[in-house]
Order: structure tokens, then sequence, then C-alpha cells
């Protein structure tokens, strides 16, 4: 078996990340560095349950539970977020996004689709080896949720403002895209990957 | 209400996370979740009790405080919850919908991993 979502577009998924930022319920917590954690637990009242060996074995930060009442984080990482290990508080901030957005997109999906036994789990799981629609849609519902493009373009703006002087070819300089993400980046919270799949996504400063 | 949803609700009150407020008080996240989710009882130390009602923003002398205080004798009374029976566990089981590539996983870490899904939903005092 497996989870099958249906298709969403792209369009489709942005409003629905941009409506649940702008909502009445996250009013105060909207702005980037958005605390997902916070929204997860306090916003929404779900159960963030510490869970050992999370990354070791899955190499995942969070996984939302079968019934919808919380969220699994790998403990170690909860733990370096406490210590204030920036990198990893960065990739949680995107993990938890994640996993909120099948907690919002993907319920009846995933109600339907419960397993009924480890054996049918553990099939299951070792049978999700491919990047699928239910990913792309929760990594893209993500990615809008915590860098509302109208920021994202003012501080690329920004940024082109301050580079325009060195001549108009600055964007042809090799690394220059990934300098420009890690610089944006700390603005939410997330790490330089995040910021140039967005910089791709929305059109800014496509891949090559 | 019992007295985890009582825990997590004046926690909640507060507008701290989990995390937020186990770094403050000195709680390990792992317990205070097991406890906020009824799978751990409260101590029979009152002392230890009235501390937590203190950091949870509760006064004594207050109706809140005597409620939270009976609500924790209520469930010190009560069994110790049970072990997760099969069709609890496929709704506490995590939902994947992939591996990271590089980290296929086995039959071997996925019964690792639901016995570690089993321990962070059992009592404690179950737990060798």
């Amino acid at each position: 078996m497996s989870i099958k979502v249906r298709f969403r577009d792209d369009e489709t998924i942005r409003r629905a990340a941009d409506e649940f930022r702008t909502s009445d319920d996250l009013r105060g917590f909207d702005m980037p560095p958005i605390d997902v954690i916070y929204v997860a637990e306090v916003i929404l009242k779900l159960d963030v349950i510490p869970l050992p060996d999370l990354f070791a074995v899955q190499h995942k930060d969070a996984a939302l539970l079968a019934d919808l009442t919380g969220i699994y984080v790998d403990e170690d990482a909860y733990l370096a977020w406490e210590k204030e290990n920036r990198w990893v508080e960065r990739r949680l901030r995107f993990s938890f996004a994640h996993e909120l957005a099948h907690y919002i997109l993907h319920r009846e999906e995933l109600i339907a689709s419960r397993p009924v036994s480890t054996a049918e789990f553990i099939t299951w799981a070792t049978e999700q080896n491919k990047y699928n629609s239910a990913e792309y849609q929760a990594d893209e519902f993500a990615g809008r949720f915590l860098v509302p493009l109208d920021i994202l373009r003012s501080e690329y703006d920004t940024q082109c403002q301050k580079l325009a002087p060195t001549g108009t070819a600055w964007r042809e300089i090799e690394g220059m895209r990934e300098y420009i993400a890690k610089k944006i980046a700390p603005r939410f919270g997330v790490n330089r990957q995040v910021i140039e799949v967005r910089f791709d996504r929305e059109g800014l400063w496509p891949a090559e | 209400m019992r007295f985890g949803e009582l825990v997590k609700s004046l926690r909640i009150a507060q507008k701290k996370t989990l995390r937020q407020f186990c770094l403050e008080h000195g709680h390990d996240p792992s317990n205070w979740s097991k406890l906020e989710r009824g799978i751990n009882r409260p101590p029979y130390d009152d002392r230890t009790v009235a501390r937590w009602a203190r950091q949870l923003g509760l006064k004594p002398g207050t109706e809140q405080w005597q409620d939270f205080m009976d609500q924790a004798a209520l469930a010190r009374g009560e069994l110790p919850k049970p072990v997760l029976s099969d069709e609890e566990l496929m709704k506490k089981l995590p939902v994947f919908f992939r591996t990271v590539r590089g980290a296929e996983l086995g039959e071997k870490e996925l019964q690792d991993l639901i016995g570690k899904i089993k321990e962070v939903h059992t009592p404690d005092e179950y737990q060798g």
C-alpha cells in the first residue's frame, strides 16, 4: 500500500500556505523567522513527542503521528535546538513546517491510508523510497509558509541594490546565487538551500 | 479534565512550548511529554507536585491550585495506563512518505523504531 494524494497545483499549495500564515490564529506569529514549534504546540495544540534515533534511523527530524494528534521530533535535534545549535534549528524549522503541511493538506488521505498492522507498516515504510507528489506538495507548502514571497522579494531586491554598483553581470558570477541565498537565509531562519529552492520556484532566480 | 491534560493546558496558557517550559524549569522534555499525555502518573511527593503547580503559574490557596492538587491525587490513584494495544499502536506510528536517499530502511530498523514508539507511549513503571 502507499499513501496517494490528489494533485494540487503550485498556486493552490502556495495559497494554502499563505492563508494559514495569515490566519487569525497565527496573528503575531506570522513574521519570519516563524516559530513553527510554537505554532504546532501552542496554536494547534499538537503533542510534540521527542523520539530517540528518529534521525539516525530515518534521516528525518520530525514525523506526524498517524492519528494526527502530534509530531515526533528527533530527541537529539530537539536538544540541539535548546543548545542554540543554529544549523539544527534551521533544519528542524523546515522539517516541522513540512509535517504541518501534511497535517493541513493531506488529512483526508492520511486518515484513509492508516496501516492496519505492523507488517503492513513495514511493507509500506520500506516502499516509500521515492520522492513523490505528497513530498513535493509538503515541501512547497513549507517553503512558502516559512519564506513569504513579498519578504523574499524585498530581501532579494536589497541584495541586488547592494551589488548593482559592481556591474550588471554580477548574477553570472559563479557561486553568487549560493552567496546571496546564504545572506538572506537567516532572515527566515532556514538553511541556504531552502532559499535557493524558493529563488527557483518563485521565479526570482531560476536554477541553471 | 485529566491531570496530564490539565498540565498541558496550563503550560499552553503560559504560551510556552514543551521545549521552552522544560528548559526554564529543568525538566526532561521526554518525561514531561509522558506526564502531559497521561502516560506517566504524577509522583506521590506533594512537594514536587506543588513545585510544578507554581511553575505552571498557579498560586497557593486558590481554587485552581486545589483543583491541581486534587487532580494529581486522583491520577496517582488510577491504574497505570496499559501497554499499547496493536490497534492503538497503529494510530501512533509515524507517517513516512519516503525514506531519504541513503537511509533505506530494513525490517530490523523499522522494528527497532516501533519498539521506541512503544516506549514513548508506555509508562516508565513498566520499563526495566
